[in-house]
């Protein structure tokens, strides 16, 4: 055990802001089982477990939270939301995560900003690779379609992750 | 249609514990009770289980003598296959009249023996209801070995009969005739006074949670399967096994909360309240069996509320190394590779995810309302509460429902465990009681008038008749009862011989009364089945026929002779000729005995003007009984009525109850108060108890009454042990703070930590009901609650959610690192260890209010001393047996309520007040009360005044008396007498004889059993106590373990009761071995007999040494009644023994 963490200094009315926001509306319904974190695919990767979020959130340590990579990780495989026994929508809670760690500039890793580029380049956030192609033409599939990128790059203009591609 | 009923009539819906409980309650007061059971038998969940927990205690044992009252009682009908169709209530709502149907079972239950031939040739199958599908049993059964009735029944959906219209196998082979498929439902109407609902709760359907993986692996089970698994006479014979492959499992995993505290849809919301406690001793019992075993628990939240349950739970983690991990798992797996299960589960004390492979995984399952609940419902005019269970209108009284007349108890009103079951049982008859005076025989008179015979003629040479039973095929397959008969004939004072086809029978019973008049019989034996079913019919036989009703006895040729050596007819035989021999030796030597009878005081004694003293005060003075209630302080109500009235999440205005409460009983015709008093210069037995009631301004009083009941309040721990509470101005208890909401003023925004400092359900609720009222008085206010292991009452877990919702932040706190209170820079702080993400934080807090447990007041080593009942180690009274008597001391007559009990809440502790009334009543309607004469009694010439009785004795029946100036000798009073016998095997002159198993009937049995030699093989004497030893080798019988026919038993009522002189003796006599056999530790129905035993057995080996009798040759086991299996293993391995020993040095040649 580490030293004492003084909450005076912490994000106080954190948890109400997470409450009435609309991703965030279940999240203090949890009472730690540990349910989540158990049904988690990618939970041994992750620097917070699920079920720590939940508490990180209660707690209002909001700086560790939009500093982490776990929220980056999940793969919203919505297993943990399918087995909470008290229907927390913990999916969509690591997605408000994501949004506040956007707000507040925080690390984004390098595959969610490729990510975001390949969306605003091509319109999809995977693109095919030169194996897939090959194998596309061997089994006679047909070319993937190219799409009009142009309203997409419009609206994306208009989000924060402008800011991240500095397409603005 | 039959019709009956009256006032005086009461219906109990449902024949498990509760319903029970609640029959026998008010039959024993002279109420006629209509049970009805749906099922075929009576018995409930509670006969499935091997085990209940805090003590472990075997549950068939301590249900099955219950379970056969009610089968005798003569105030009660018993329903069985039977279901309430319609209910209508009379215009002034006094009455009801109840239309029930009675199913057709196919099989004549006047006519049925419960033999099982039908059973054993019927080719239809079926899942084993009883043993959770675990076995499939046959179409025409009995559902287990201990059913009441002990009838066969034919299940329609699978009888080949009645759905194919062939076979009727059961018919041919029925010797009794029976088997009847003409039998159509039948419809009766009773008229009732009041309703008693007990239909208790159902199972979650494991099946589609998908993730926990049963149905989908064998080796997933759920907890009833596993209980069943546990039980000797389970599927598995009490081995632990796994499904798939049948080897031993190397570990097994339970899982806490499967389908419960859910909010998913088909999942319950609430904790069902049990399966923490009966996880642990499931756990407990693995360990017990098989050592080797690793064992763990996953749970959320510890739910261990209730006496004694902490200890059970110490004792698991520390004496059986059993883990309580915490973290609930994701699923359940098999590993492709090891074949083994994999549960992936996070840690939260570790704070890793682990997978765990194991061997069995346990599913707790969620209890559930039963299907059909809300039909019922309707029939009675009733309604559900938000989860299906049957409503208490009254969060004060909660066996009340909104029909004045229908009361509800049990798990049917919500999951609880036995000893809460039993009480609101009690309580639920305390209110119908209310309702209708009863007038039917009481159980006291229960057979009128003294045997006619006087005692010259059965004093007078001994002219004994056996009669030798057929039991149908069931003895007579194997033993050869004519040659029986013909031998019995030629032993000495035998006069009159005959076999008869069913002993029990109509016509058998007629038979036995006329041979005993016509051949002037004053002894009767009869060679049948166990008494432990049968002899209360053949005593009632006897008086019948004018002989005194101990001047009988009962020899066992079937569970312990014909059943179990099957395989050896020629020694099945040889051993009913040696079984009667001894019986007959015995009968020479009874004596006719009489009941002893005292008339009872109709007064009651309440020491403790708590919120229990006041509501059994009240209950017993409507019932037109006086009351003398004694309280120390100044004032009635307690600690509820001076501290802030409330039930935790309810809107009632208790003040305003309570308040009423003390003003009716302050007003009651019948109760007298007397205030800043004490009892003091207590004696006497049940009936007739004096007592001296001494007030502070020396005022005295001296008193009779019949019966007494404990409820002194206890108090909330002094503030100065948790957490410096008391030293600082912005810590409050929760009473206290009660008080600070009322009068509101908090700033906007400020911080309040409550921490639960106590363990109790208590603590827990009164903390978050607090909490929540603090945040409805001022929203802003930031609120955060420290607990450990949430732990609430049923309603309590939407309350701990709607908390949540509202934004409380709960802290799950270490217990290794309790929170601690601090002042900084004029702040305030809780620093406490998080437990979910394993760091130390400083809260900062404006106020803190802490949960206080209660704790048990000095006031009760007083009561303690003066009432000479024992006290448990947390300074709270003890019970007798804190699941079947969970109020009752072991001394008769006397009887606790509310926190005298152990730390409560108000809902508790009024149920423990009606309850505690109700128990107290049954002899005060009684007016006189008789006891069994099976006592113990001291010949004063022998009597040299040692103490020793007194010193042994659990219930404080003897003691010293002066018979001639300077002489002091023991005394034993009847009536607190159980007739254990443990002070007469242990008196060391030799004064003291158990009445009905003296020591020279012992003996006169002993040289009887030896008399021959056995055709083959060793000899050997057993003496099994009555309840555990002897009750196992019946369920030998009824489950047919075949043993080698080498022992004869001779029944003891308890292992206590052996003396050196028994075992030497029957030594002496050549008897090739010796077993003593009696319950398991815990189970002694006499507290302590069996441990005496083990001090007597201790010196018997230690004089066996110095003689040329192999130690070896004596053997004792400790099993409990469902143990035949064992019993039958352990005979076997003994005869092995004795063989390799050879024929015994003092063998008769």
């Amino acid at each position: 055990m580490e030293r004492t963490l003084n909450l005076s200094k912490v994000d106080g009315v954190f948890l109400e802001k997470v409450m009435s926001s609309h991703t965030g509306r279940t999240v203090s319904y949890c009472y730690q089982c540990g349910t989540c974190s158990s049904s988690c695919p990618v939970v041994e990767e992750m620097d917070i477990k699920p079920h720590e979020m939940v508490e990180m959130i209660k707690l209002g340590l909001t700086e560790a939270l939009s500093q982490c990579k776990a929220i980056w990780q999940c793969t919203t495989c919505y297993m943990c939301t399918e087995r909470c026994p008290q229907e927390v929508q913990l999916t969509t809670i690591v997605l408000g995560l994501r949004d506040m760690a956007m707000r507040e500039r925080a690390v984004i890793p390098e595959a969610v900003k490729e990510s975001c580029k390949n969306l605003y380049d091509t319109g999809r956030l995977v693109t095919l690779s030169q194996f897939q192609r090959q194998q596309r033409e061997k089994l006679k599939l047909p070319n993937v379609p190219q799409i009009d990128t142009e309203p997409t790059k419009g609206m994306i203009k208009n989000t924060r992750v402008a800011n991240i591609l500095e397409v603005k | 249609m039959n019709e009956t009923g009256g006032s005086n009539h009461v219906l109990v819906i449902g024949g498990g514990i509760a319903g029970i409980t609640a029959a026998l309650d008010l039959a024993d007061k002279g109420f006629t009770v209509h049970l009805v059971e749906k099922f075929s038998s009576i018995g409930g969940h509670m006969a499935q289980l091997d085990k209940t927990f805090p003590t472990l205690d075997c549950s068939i044992c301590i249900l099955a003598p219950k379970m056969v009252e009610v089968a005798r009682h003569p105030n009660i009908k018993l329903l069985t296959y039977s279901e309430v169709e319609r209910v209508e209530r009379s215009a002034d709502g006094a009455s009801f009249t109840v239309k029930i149907v009675k199913k057709p079972r196919y099989v004549d239950e006047t006519r049925c023996k419960g033999c099982g031939l039908c059973t054993e040739k019927c080719p239809g199958r079926a899942q084993n209801e009883f043993e959770a599908g675990l076995a499939e049993r046959k179409a025409i059964y009995i559902p287990f070995p201990q059913a009441v009735p002990a009838i066969a029944t034919v299940d329609e959906n699978v009888c080949l009969y009645l759905t194919k219209g062939v076979c009727r196998v059961c018919e041919k082979v029925c010797p009794a005739g029976a088997v009847d498929f003409d039998q159509k439902a039948e419809e009766l109407s009773v008229e009732v006074s009041s309703i008693i609902v007990a239909t208790g709760y159902s199972l979650l359907d494991p099946s589609p949670l998908a993730q926990y993986g049963f149905g989908r692996f064998p080796d997933v089970l759920y907890s009833l399967q596993y209980e069943r698994m546990m039980n000797a006479a389970g599927p598995t014979g009490g081995h632990i096994v796994k499904i798939s492959d049948n080897s031993k499992p190397d570990r097994i995993l339970f899982i806490q909360c499967v389908g419960s505290r859910s909010e998913k849809s088909e999942r319950m919301p609430y904790c069902s309240q049990v399966c923490c406690m009966y996880a642990t001793k499931q756990a407990i019992v693995t360990k017990e069996h098989e050592p080797e075993i690793d064992v763990d628990i996953l749970y959320n939240d510890l739910r261990v509320a209730g006496k004694g349950y902490e200890g059970l739970v110490e004792r698991a983690k520390e004496e059986f190394k059993i883990g309580y991990l915490k973290g609930l798992p994701g699923e359940v797996q098999r590993d492709p590779l090891t074949g083994r299960l994999v549960v992936r589960y996070m840690d939260m004390s570790s704070g890793e995810i682990t997978e765990a492979q194991t061997d069995l995984v346990v599913l707790c399952l969620a209890m559930t309302p039963t299907e059909g609940f809300e039909t019922l419902a309707k029939k009675l005019g009733i309604e559900l509460d938000g989860f299906g269970f049957f409503e208490s209108s009254n969060p004060l009284f909660n066996v009340k429902t909104k029909v004045p007349g229908i009361f509800i108890c049990g798990c049917s009103q919500g999951p609880k465990d036995i000893s809460h079951t039993v009480i609101q049982a009690h309580a639920a008859a305390a209110e119908a009681l209310l309702r209708a005076v009863p007038s039917g025989p009481s159980v006291g008179s229960r057979e009128e008038g003294k045997s006619e015979v006087s005692e010259g003629l059965s004093m007078a040479e001994p002219r004994i008749g056996v009669f030798i039973c057929h039991c149908g095929l069931n003895i007579a397959n194997v033993v050869d009862v004519k040659e029986v008969t013909e031998y019995a004939k030629t032993l000495p004072n035998v006069t009159y011989a005959e076999d008869l086809m069913y002993t029990c029978s109509k016509d058998g019973t007629e038979r036995i009364k006329e041979d005993i008049v016509r051949e002037k019989l004053n002894r009767v034996v009869v060679a049948s089945c166990t008494p432990t079913t049968h002899a209360p019919l053949f005593r009632s036989i006897c008086k019948e026929a004018g002989l005194n009703p101990h001047l009988f006895e009962m020899v066992n040729i079937r569970e312990h002779d014909s059943w179990v050596h099957s395989h050896y007819p020629e020694e099945a035989t040889e051993k009913a000729k040696d079984l009667i021999s001894m019986g007959v030796a015995k009968a020479a030597l009874l004596e006719p005995l009489e009941e002893f009878s005292t008339s009872v005081t109709p007064t009651a004694l309440i020491v403790g003007g708590s919120v229990a003293g006041l509501v059994t005060a009240k209950v017993i003075g409507d019932a037109g009984f006086k009351v003398l209630l004694v309280e120390k302080s100044e004032k009635l109500g307690g600690r509820f009525l001076s501290e802030y009235p409330h039930i935790p999440f309810r809107e009632v205005d208790v003040k305003l109850e309570l308040e009423k409460l003390v003003e009716a009983i302050e007003e009651h015709n019948n109760v007298e108060v007397f205030l800043s008093s004490t009892a003091t210069e207590f004696k006497g037995s049940i009936g007739n108890f004096e007592v001296s009631i001494q007030s502070n301004s020396g005022e005295n009083r001296q008193a009779t009454v019949g019966i007494v009941i404990l409820s002194p309040d206890a108090m909330e721990v002094s503030p100065e042990e948790a957490y410096g509470y008391g030293k600082s101005d912005s810590v409050y208890s929760v009473p206290e703070f009660r008080r600070m909401i009322e009068h509101g003023g908090f700033k906007e925004g400020e911080a309040i930590g409550y921490i639960i400092y106590g363990g109790s359900e208590r603590c827990y609720a009164e903390a978050l009901d607090s909490a929540l009222e603090v945040k409805k008085s001022n929203p802003s206010l930031n609120v955060y609650l420290f607990y450990e292991d949430i732990r609430l009452p049923l309603e309590g877990e939407k309350f701990y959610r709607k908390a949540r919702d509202q934004g409380i932040v709960f802290i799950r706190f270490d217990e290794r690192f309790k929170p601690r209170i601090y002042t900084e820079e004029g702040r305030k702080f809780i620093e406490a260890y998080d437990l979910t993400l394993h760091q130390r934080f400083s809260f900062p807090v404006d106020r803190i209010v802490i949960s206080l447990p209660l704790e048990a007041p000095e006031e009760n080593g007083e009561l303690s001393s003066t009432f000479k009942v024992p006290l448990n180690d947390e300074g709270f009274f003890l019970e007798v047996h804190p699941k079947m008597r969970p109020i009752d001391f072991s001394s008769d007559g006397l009887f606790m309520a509310g926190t005298a009990h152990s730390p409560q809440s108000l809902t508790e502790a009024i149920m423990q007040g009606l309850a505690a009334a109700s128990r107290a009543l049954t002899p005060l309607v009684l007016k006189e009360l008789t006891v069994e004469p099976l006592i113990a009694v001291v010949d004063d010439e022998r009597c040299v005044g040692c103490g020793t009785c007194v010193s042994l004795c659990e219930y404080n029946a003897p003691r010293m008396v002066q018979s001639a100036p300077g002489r002091l000798v023991a005394e034993i009073d009847p009536m607190l007498c159980k007739g254990c016998g443990t002070c007469a095997a242990r008196c060391p002159g030799r004064a003291i004889e158990a009445k009905g198993f003296t020591r020279a009937q012992t003996m006169a049995m002993i040289r009887a059993a030896l008399a021959e030699p056995s055709l083959e093989g060793p000899k050997a004497v057993a003496f099994l106590c009555n309840w555990c030893a002897y009750a196992g080798a019946n369920t030998a019988g009824v489950s047919r373990f075949r043993y080698p026919p080498s022992i004869r038993i001779i029944r003891m009522m308890c292992s206590g009761m052996i003396d050196p002189t028994h075992v030497l003796y029957a030594f002496m006599q050549g008897a090739d071995g010796v077993l003593v056999g009696g319950c398991k530790r815990a189970d002694c129905h006499y507290i302590s007999g069996n441990l005496e035993a083990e001090v007597t057995l201790d010196k018997i080996d230690e004089m066996l040494k110095t003689t040329v009798i192999d130690p070896e040759r004596l053997l004792n086991i400790w099993i409990s009644a469902g143990e035949g299996n064992i019993f039958a293993e352990k005979v076997e391995e003994f005869t092995e023994k004795l063989k390799s020993l050879g024929p015994s040095p003092y063998k008769k040649r």
